[in-house]
């Protein structure tokens, strides 16, 4: 039967690995439903300053035109704004991929030391100045954003403020997704928060897969005592309750975004150690790394160029599930009510559906719709990619 | 009396509208008592016939558009076995036709005993025999393959049988319902050339006592000469060419059986050689590699596994040296110890007299310019990620050879031509590449580089004869040429009467013979070089005049 596939992989195009996987991946409709949904998520995370604030675009008071949505944006939303068409320039920049994956870092970088030096947004914001304004007729011209609710704004200048649900129609307020116990608008709040389940799940699965990919790769090439030192190290890293950690973290030190991207990515990493070192060891012992070390070349050369590609495929699986893993665990958190306080995330939204002594559905019903086609997606994207690198259910489909 | 009929056979492979011809329009009768030997190379369409015999294609992946197999029963039936329904496949399968499989190692399923496998045939087939007489019908047919005591061997677990055991087991399992058909996917293929004469031997043997019908699959006409009565050359799905295996052997009608038996390496028209040099290029004193055994909580060393024992040998330049041995001998090992891609215990290895042994990892980087390795597996041989370009181009970047990539480019150009591939191979991946055109490249990899020495780890054995041919050409005039020293590990005997210059016999981690090639093949000294001589299965002009006489059912008896 060995002639077959023989045959089979001749007729193959000329096409490097990563251009055939790509192909492969596009071409499942389950890839792209999970692709859309991330891509819609990012566009929607990027611009979301755009979509949901109470400043308006532009604003004509007194004959003065000015723009305060622009004035009151943070540093953060300027690295999210260039950040994204730098990443896509790069993307499309004919570079092998370590070499894009460090500029996209180095980018990224550079951009948030200039816009956390240079942007300083005003610190009191006055949510309330823009309606007050507009009440009292002051106001010649004024576009404001299609939800023209920020996360943080609580509607404080409305006396009757409060959980409210969609289908309450107030005559001067509409709220699509109802708001939330402050009286926030959940549609905004949601949209603000998409950057955390998308930044938490980048960030923190960024993180373990480095740590990973570097120990179990050692582990690995080397074995012997090294490797055996290396599982005790993923042992013990598998024995941490990650969500007790985080518990205790979050107790001690207060609640920090950033502190639970990098707990979930440093007790995380233990299974892509897991699956780079197993790789490791059957390529350890394939003809071409054999007379890779036979030709004399580089450690480096050896373990990056020859070994990491070839074992790289169960390593993309594993992350696109760990993306999904890392949004649960912070949404789990916030759902505890340890996650963040005043910042907007899907988890705290759902955590208030049961906050009170009604069952508020659509603070379960859209931020958990949201988690779930999040997870969903990835999910389908790791499904997917697992399908388009095993060349055995690729074969299958095909002959 | 015909046994199995096989007429206008037509196999398509695929599914919807994508359909592939791998068998189109096979003829062919075996009789009851004969051997019909299928032989051709990969990729010919054998193994689909004996497939779509049995009925064993993918279901839903393959369709007849034409063709029948009536397999004859002795009250003068014949059930059609290609639109047969499942019921009656099942019926026949195992207790009218038994098959055998290429790997031992895959084909019993390691969570049973042996016992119970062969228990299990017998219950389904033979509803009326009880478990006391299944048992003894389980010894039987045990002993009839000459497993030795198989009243615990049925209790064992197929890990514990070495892979021409278990390739007697399979023998014994197809064979306990008594088939009148036996049908053989290159059973010996996989199996070390000694174990395969036992096997092919003993198959003759159960042959004759039961005068089953054998339909055998195989690549090699060493095997052909061996057990055939008639063969059929198979290419492209077709049967070129069919007869009596003496008349096809020794006359060949058809330009691609003659072209196929010519390409075998002992037919291999041999060129003159240059004067042998005396310069030693590679030199091997007592050199042992032990592996330490580690049990017990702490891992200590209770025992060494001697892969190899105090070898010592030597490579002069322009010479190839054959190193042979049956599998597991450590004739790899020792390889790849030359190499220093594996820690040696003691002894030292000179490399154009400097000392190499002890050498560390930075130090041995500049010297491995100097000695390069071409591995058996042309599967995996070439980084599969890598364009051609990049695997070539690299190691001469690391060495300093070549001012810049345009130069280097141009000079893989070159060795591209030297192993007979386009220059545009270089941009493209391995997986475009057949087994032959992987492994030339691979030889070009290792050439670029201007090694002094070259280590062949059986880098024919996974290919088919006539490209072998090519290969064995090539090497040939690599060593000719450039006064290059090789050290060629194979099992194949053809190949070492071929290339060889000297050759070297491992058993067992020793070396226990060492001579000229023509020398030790005529005259060998050592018993387990006699062993291994002797069973090699060869077409020779001897075997087609003792073969001459023999009609096509008598029974075989000598075992040659």
């Amino acid at each position: 039967m060995t002639e077959l596939s023989a045959d089979t992989e001749m007729k193959q195009p000329s096409q490097p690995w990563t251009t055939q996987v790509a192909v492969s991946l596009l071409g499942r409709t389950s890839a792209r439903i999970g692709l859309s949904w991330i891509g819609l998520l990012v566009i929607i995370a990027t611009f979301s300053p755009f979509l949901a604030s109470s400043h308006p675009l532009y604003l004509v008071v007194d004959g003065q035109a000015s723009s305060p949505l622009l004035q009151h944006m943070t540093a953060l939303d300027w690295v999210w704004l260039t950040g994204l068409p730098m990443i896509l320039a790069i993307a499309l920049l004919p570079l092998p991929l370590w070499k894009k994956f460090l500029s996209v870092l180095v980018g990224l970088g550079l951009t948030a030391m200039i816009a956390y030096t240079v942007v300083s947004p005003p610190a009191l914001v006055i949510y309330e100045q823009y309606r007050e304004l507009e009440a009292t007729g002051k106001v010649e011209t004024m576009i404001r954003a299609p939800i023209p609710y920020s996360a943080k704004d609580y509607l404080r200048d409305y006396a009757d403020t409060g959980i409210e649900s969609p289908l309450l129609t107030s005559e001067q307020r509409t709220h699509w997704m109802g708001t939330d116990e402050n009286g926030a608008d959940v549609a905004s709040r949601m949209i603000h928060a998409s950057r955390i389940a998308l930044g938490i799940g980048f960030i923190a699965t960024g993180i373990a897969l480095v740590i990973g990919t570097i120990i179990g790769g050692l582990m690995g090439y080397f074995s012997g005592i090294v490797d055996i030192i290396g599982m005790r190290l993923v042992e013990i890293f598998e024995a941490i309750p990650t969500l007790f950690l985080l518990l205790s973290f979050v107790a001690f030190f207060g609640r920090s975004i950033y502190m639970m991207m990098v707990i979930i990515g440093i007790t995380a990493w233990s299974g892509y150690a897991r699956y780079v070192r197993a790789e490791f060891l059957k390529l350890r012992q394939q003809d071409f790394v054999q007379a890779a070390v036979a030709c004399g070349l580089p450690l480096r050369s050896i373990l990056f160029r020859h070994m990491l590609p070839n074992g790289l495929a169960p390593l993309l699986v594993a992350t696109s599930f760990g993306v999904a893993s890392a949004i649960l665990a912070e949404a789990t958190l916030s759902f505890l009510g340890l996650g963040l306080i005043d910042d907007p995330s899907w988890g705290q939204l759902l955590n208030q559906a049961v906050q009170s002594s009604t069952f508020n559905w659509w603070l379960a019903v859209f931020p958990g719709g949201a988690i779930f086609l999040t997870v969903f997606s990835y999910n389908l994207l790791g499904e997917s990619l697992r399908d388009a690198v095993d060349p055995h259910t690729n074969r299958s489909k095909r002959a | 009396m015909k046994l199995l009929e096989v007429e206008s056979l037509v196999t398509e492979l695929g599914e919807a509208d994508n359909w592939l011809r791998a068998v189109n329009g096979i003829n062919l009768t075996v009789n009851a008592g004969e051997t019909y030997c299928l032989v051709g190379e990969s990729g010919s369409g054998k193994s689909v016939t004996a497939l779509s015999i049995m009925g064993l294609l993918p279901a839903d992946r393959f369709r007849h558009p034409d063709g029948r197999a009536w397999l004859h029963e002795p009250g003068g039936e014949a059930l059609e076995l290609l639109s047969a329904n499942d019921e009656q496949l099942r019926g026949v399968r195992g207790r009218r036709i038994g098959m055998i499989f290429q790997e031992p190692m895959t084909s019993l399923n390691p969570v049973l005993t042996i016992g119970e496998q062969l228990d299990e045939v017998l219950r389904i087939h033979r509803p009326a025999l009880n478990a006391k007489a299944r048992r003894e019908r389980i010894l039987t047919a045990l002993g009839e393959v000459l497993i030795s005591d198989p009243a615990n061997r049925i209790l064992e677990y197929p890990h514990r049988l070495s892979g021409g055991q278990r390739q007697r087991v399979m023998i014994a399992m197809a064979l306990i319902c008594e088939p009148a058909l036996l049908i053989a996917d290159e059973p010996t293929t996989a199996l070390d050339v000694t174990v395969q004469a036992e096997i092919l031997k003993l198959m003759r043997e159960l042959q004759a006592r039961y005068g089953m019908g054998m339909l055998f699959i195989t690549h090699d006409f060493g095997v052909v000469a061996q057990i055939a009565d008639r063969v059929g050359v198979m290419r492209h799905g077709e049967l070129v060419e069919s007869g009596k295996t003496f008349d096809v052997l020794s006359n060949p009608r058809h330009a691609y059986t003659r072209s196929l038996i010519a390409a075998l390496p002992e037919r291999l028209p041999r060129s003159p050689r240059p004067p042998a040099s005396t310069q030693t290029l590679l030199a091997v004193d007592n050199l042992s590699v032990y592996f330490p055994i580690r049990q017990g909580l702490m891992r200590r060393v209770v025992d060494q596994f001697h892969a190899v024992d105090e070898v010592s040998l030597q490579v002069n330049a322009g010479e190839v040296v054959a190193l042979v041995g049956e599998s597991g001998c450590g004739k790899t090992t020792l390889g790849r110890a030359l190499l220093r891609l594996q820690t040696t215990t003691t002894g030292s290895i000179h490399l154009e007299g400097q000392d190499i042994t002890h050498l560390s990892r930075a130090e041995m980087r500049p010297l491995r310019r100097r000695m390069q390795v071409v591995f058996q597996d042309p599967g995996s041989s070439l980084n599969p990620r890598l364009p051609i370009h990049t695997s070539l181009i690299e190691p001469m970047r690391v060495h300093g050879i070549g001012e810049d990539d345009n130069a280097r480019t141009r000079r893989a150009v070159r060795f591209l031509e030297r192993v007979e591939m386009p220059a545009d191979s270089l941009w493209r991946y391995p997986h475009e590449f057949s087994g032959g055109q992987r492994q030339r490249l691979a030889i070009a990899r290792a050439l670029v580089l201007e090694p002094r020495f070259i280590l062949c780890d059986e880098i024919t054995s996974a290919l088919d004869v006539s490209v072998q041919a090519g290969i064995l050409r090539l090497l040939r005039e690599l060593v000719d040429e450039d006064g290059i020293g090789m050290l060629f590990i194979t099992h194949n005997m053809g190949v070492v009467d071929y290339l060889a210059d000297r050759m070297a016999v491992m058993h067992k981690a020793r070396l226990v013979e060492t001579g000229r090639t023509a020398a030790v093949m005529a005259d060998p000294q050592n018993l387990h070089t006699k062993t291994l001589l002797d069973a090699v299965p060869r077409l020779n002009e001897s075997f087609l005049q003792t073969r001459s006489g023999r009609a096509p059912t008598e029974p075989e008896t000598s075992c040659q």
